[in-house]
């Protein structure tokens, strides 16, 4: 008997996959994006729910479609480690895991490099919002589990939004919320097609899409992950990467300032509905 | 598989010394601005630097001595040192022993009862690695140490010693070291002629034993003028600064 | 590294960059001399030390080995590439706090951001070149088996401040410095292959697309100012801290936001377009230094002379 699989009933029957599986590869082209339904400059819907984890003072869930992200805020405590001398200001540890499940690759339970570098990223994006000087000697903690990838950089900005979100949750003063937005840069149209004679890149602007899917992240050039106070008209965070013109730059920074606005707004509604939830209860 | 020649029938090795010579050491002190001693040292090619902290409040309460200071000694080989290309870790085996040893040959010389409660950090990095890594080490240690203005009742001077082929030979290179000759490395205050570390990982017959120290002791006595002049020639030179 | 700043010390700062006034007399777009050496270590395909004056000291090393074509499962990208795999190690002698594992955080992260800027694949989907500018196609050795990989390994000997622009300075010197060995491929037929390196030290090649390779730019906010080439204590001062990686052609190849501390969208794009110009011109300085001591390198070997490095003993 076949000991190593779960055998299940006899009468079952496969799980309903939501999303059709497409095997077709997508070649960019100009404002053709995979998901033909969006626009260059469209987001994908988001899902953001606050306070899922009872256990946690604070905690968010972010779904744009095929990322999936949870987070939840512990804290403030006081810093257990003695010796470190006393500090004047709280400090804001930021953990983000990846589900070994999440990845198209399996990833393992240990937290690797990329990890620890992206929590340090979100610590980054987020501590200029949160009143930190008003908890001296305490601690507060954000984890972060991915339970579907999409995408690294949709990874990182959606990540930034529901810990935000989350520290919101759970009562902790801040300046304002922070909305993270990313971008890719792909080159598209006849570029593709140019490449083998080396630099005619350059001579058709790459197109702008927003919060690109994984498909999409394969064939970019470059992407952003801005992190924006709205209110406060501030980027907390700005990460950028690959080859790219100033005026591109410029341009997505704009755009993604312009979509964090639209994210400031979504996370508003979220935490509004927890609260009216609390009152009903 | 023919082994190399270590020992040309002329009686000159492989990087054409004679058998009782050094390889060329220059260094200096004072390269690092954190540190508040360090010293820099090329032994043939292999490079070493060594930088001193101290004495300072001890990191660890556990670890405090109320009478005398702890040495704490970290050795770090850069990936590119070798040949190939190998990374190692903090907690590598071979470092740590390294480590202790260097530990063991500064701890009867430096004055830690003048420092009590306090912690003296000594930090090696190897840059090249080219043989007689631990002899190099410890003379770089022993500047950086002084460099630093660390008490200590004499300096410290090591040096290598082997049997190659068919006679004693001193400071042996890479080739020959990696060639399974016997090496045995001594460090030695040069003032009293008090040995602080033997070292032999290798078979020496016990008669070649005695000719093979004495031709490393030959060796400290060089390597301690050649630091010697170092130290003072920088010496001199901040005397010469203070005084304008 | 000084961990803790008084705000009498942090106000003097403050007020002196305000004024365009920094503490050791440079104004605020201004760098501190840099001094840097080519070849300093003999076992290593590529070397450079830089020197920032004041501190900083860092030896980057580039070492070119063979190894297997890393090969991506599912777009089967790759497979006629080379691969740069960067790490930066903080020694203990830099700094105090680099002490036991104290350094393995800010190791990490600098390693992250150089990874991103140096070796980010994933943008050559569509071109030959990494986002560093470097041609990955021609340290392929045979397509599908065997390619050079370039270490490039950076260790920091003395903190100064500024310590990842001169990360990347010595990383562009070193790489300008490497020589990798041809290889002669034989095809065995079937698709078999065979290589041989070709042991000769005078004919060899350079690496494709090195003057491509980016800079960055460390700018430091600090109040409603920008500086560069931060010292330590005007880095504890700093709010927020932006990284622009620029190449020559003033391209942008990536861009990193530091700091618990936040920037306005328009001083933002002021900041990027300021650390571009500054790379650029920076870039030219470089090369200059690069080249006049390749120059004289080879002036010497033609005249027989021997090269002397000086190593540490430059002071």
């Amino acid at each position: 008997m076949d000991r190593k699989r779960v055998a299940g009933p006899e009468l079952s029957v496969a799980p309903l996959v939501e999303y059709p599986v497409d095997r077709k590869c997508w070649i960019p082209q100009k404002d053709h994006r995979h998901d033909a339904s969006r626009q260059p400059e469209d987001m994908r819907p988001i899902y953001l729910k606050t306070g899922l984890i009872n256990q946690a003072n604070g905690s968010a869930y972010i779904e744009l479609e095929k990322t999936k992200i949870a987070c939840g805020v512990y804290g403030p405590r006081s810093v257990k480690r003695v010796g470190q001398g006393f500090s004047g200001h709280g400090v804001l540890n930021c953990e983000i895991k990846f589900a070994t499940f999440s990845c198209a690759k399996r990833r393992t339970n240990v937290r690797d490099p990329q990890e620890k570098n992206l929590s340090l990223i979100i610590s980054q994006a987020l501590t200029p919002a949160v009143r930190l000087d008003l908890l001296p000697k305490s601690a507060i903690d954000v984890y972060i589990t991915v339970l579907e990838s999409d995408g690294i950089s949709s990874c990182l900005s959606a990540a930034i939004t529901a810990a935000s979100a989350a520290l919101a949750h759970a009562g902790i003063e801040m300046l304002d919320l922070v909305a993270a937005c990313s971008a890719s840069y792909i080159p598209t149209g006849p570029s593709i097609t140019a490449t083998e004679s080396a630099g005619s890149i350059a001579s058709s602007p790459p197109q702008i899409f927003m919060d690109a899917d994984l498909e999409e992240e394969k064939h970019e050039q470059g992407s952003i992950v801005l992190a924006y106070m709205p209110s406060r008209n501030e980027v907390t965070h700005v990460l950028q990467s690959g080859k790219a013109e100033g005026a591109i730059i410029s341009q997505s920074v704009e755009h993604c300032v312009e979509a964090c606005n639209k994210i400031y707004a979504v996370m508003h509604h979220a935490l509004l509905e927890s609260i009216t939830e609390n009152k009903s209860v | 598989m023919s082994r190399v020649e270590l020992l040309s029938p002329e009686g000159l090795r492989v990087d054409g010394r004679r058998p009782e010579e050094l390889r060329k050491i220059t260094s200096t002190t004072a390269v690092l601005s954190q540190a508040d001693g360090s010293a820099y040292l090329e032994h043939g090619n292999t490079k070493v630097l060594a930088a001193v902290y101290g004495p300072r409040e001890a990191r660890h309460r556990a670890l405090v001595l109320h009478d005398r200071a702890i040495l704490n000694v970290e050795f770090n080989v850069a990936p590119f040192s070798t040949g190939e290309r190998r990374r190692r870790t903090k907690n590598d085996k071979r470092l740590l022993e390294m480590a202790s040893f260097v530990k063991q040959t500064f701890e009867p010389v430096v004055i830690t009862t003048l420092y009590p409660r306090s912690q003296i950090d000594i930090y090696l990095q190897i840059i090249q690695h080219d043989g007689g890594t631990l002899q190099a080490c410890i003379n770089a240690a022993t500047m950086a140490l002084i460099d630093a203005g660390i008490a200590m009742t004499d300096y410290v001077c090591a040096c290598t010693a082997g049997w190659v082929e068919r006679e004693p030979a001193l400071d042996l290179n890479h080739i020959e070291e990696s060639s399974d000759t016997s090496e045995v490395t001594i460090a030695m205050l040069p003032k009293s002629g008090k040995v602080t570390l033997v070292q032999m990982e290798s078979r020496l017959h016990v008669d070649k034993l005695e000719d093979v120290l004495s031709l490393a002791g030959k060796g400290c006595k060089h390597i301690h003028q050649v630091i010697d002049k170092t130290i003072r020639d920088r010496a001199e030179e901040l005397a010469r600064k203070m005084a304008v | 590294m000084p961990s803790l700043i008084s705000p009498a010390e942090r106000d003097f700062i403050l007020k002196g960059i305000e004024c365009n006034i920094r503490a050791d007399g440079r104004q605020r777009p201004d760098f501190r001399e840099v001094i840097l050496e080519t070849g300093v270590v003999s076992q290593t395909s590529g070397s450079a030390r830089v020197r920032i004056a004041g501190g900083t000291d860092i030896l980057v090393s580039v070492k070119a080995e063979i190894g297997p074509v890393q090969v991506d499962p599912e777009t089967g990208d790759g497979a006629d590439k080379g691969q740069i795999i960067c790490s930066v190690e903080c020694a203990p002698s830099a700094s105090q706090q680099f002490e036991g594992r104290g350094a393995d955080d800010l190791n990490n992260e600098l390693t992250q951001m150089m990874t991103r800027i140096l070796s980010n694949t994933s943008a050559t989907s569509s071109s030959a070149s990494s986002a560093a500018g470097i041609n990955l196609s021609k340290l392929c050795i045979i397509p599908g088996q065997q390619c050079w990989i370039l270490y490039v390994d950076a260790l920091v000997l003395d903190y100064g401040g500024n310590l990842m622009d001169a990360i990347f300075m010595g990383t562009r010197a070193a790489i300008f410095d490497t020589r990798i060995p041809k290889t002669e491929v034989q095809d065995l037929g079937d698709g078999q292959f065979e290589f041989e390196v070709l042991d000769d030290a005078e004919d060899t090649d350079i690496v494709d697309g090195r003057e491509d390779m980016p800079i960055c730019i460390t700018l430091n906010k600090i109040g409603a100012r920008h500086i560069v080439d931060a010292s330590p204590l005007e880095e504890l001062c700093t709010e927020a801290k932006l990284v622009v990686a620029v190449n020559r052609s003033g391209e942008l190849c990536g861009l990193q936001k530091g700091q618990d501390g936040g920037i306005e969208p328009s001083l933002l794009l002021e900041m990027i377009q300021f650390g571009k110009t500054i790379g650029q011109s920076l870039i030219k300085q470089l090369d200059a230094m690069i080249k006049a001591e390749a120059d004289s390198d080879l002036g010497k070997r033609q005249r027989g002379e021997p090269i002397h490095k000086l190593g540490f003993f430059a002071q």
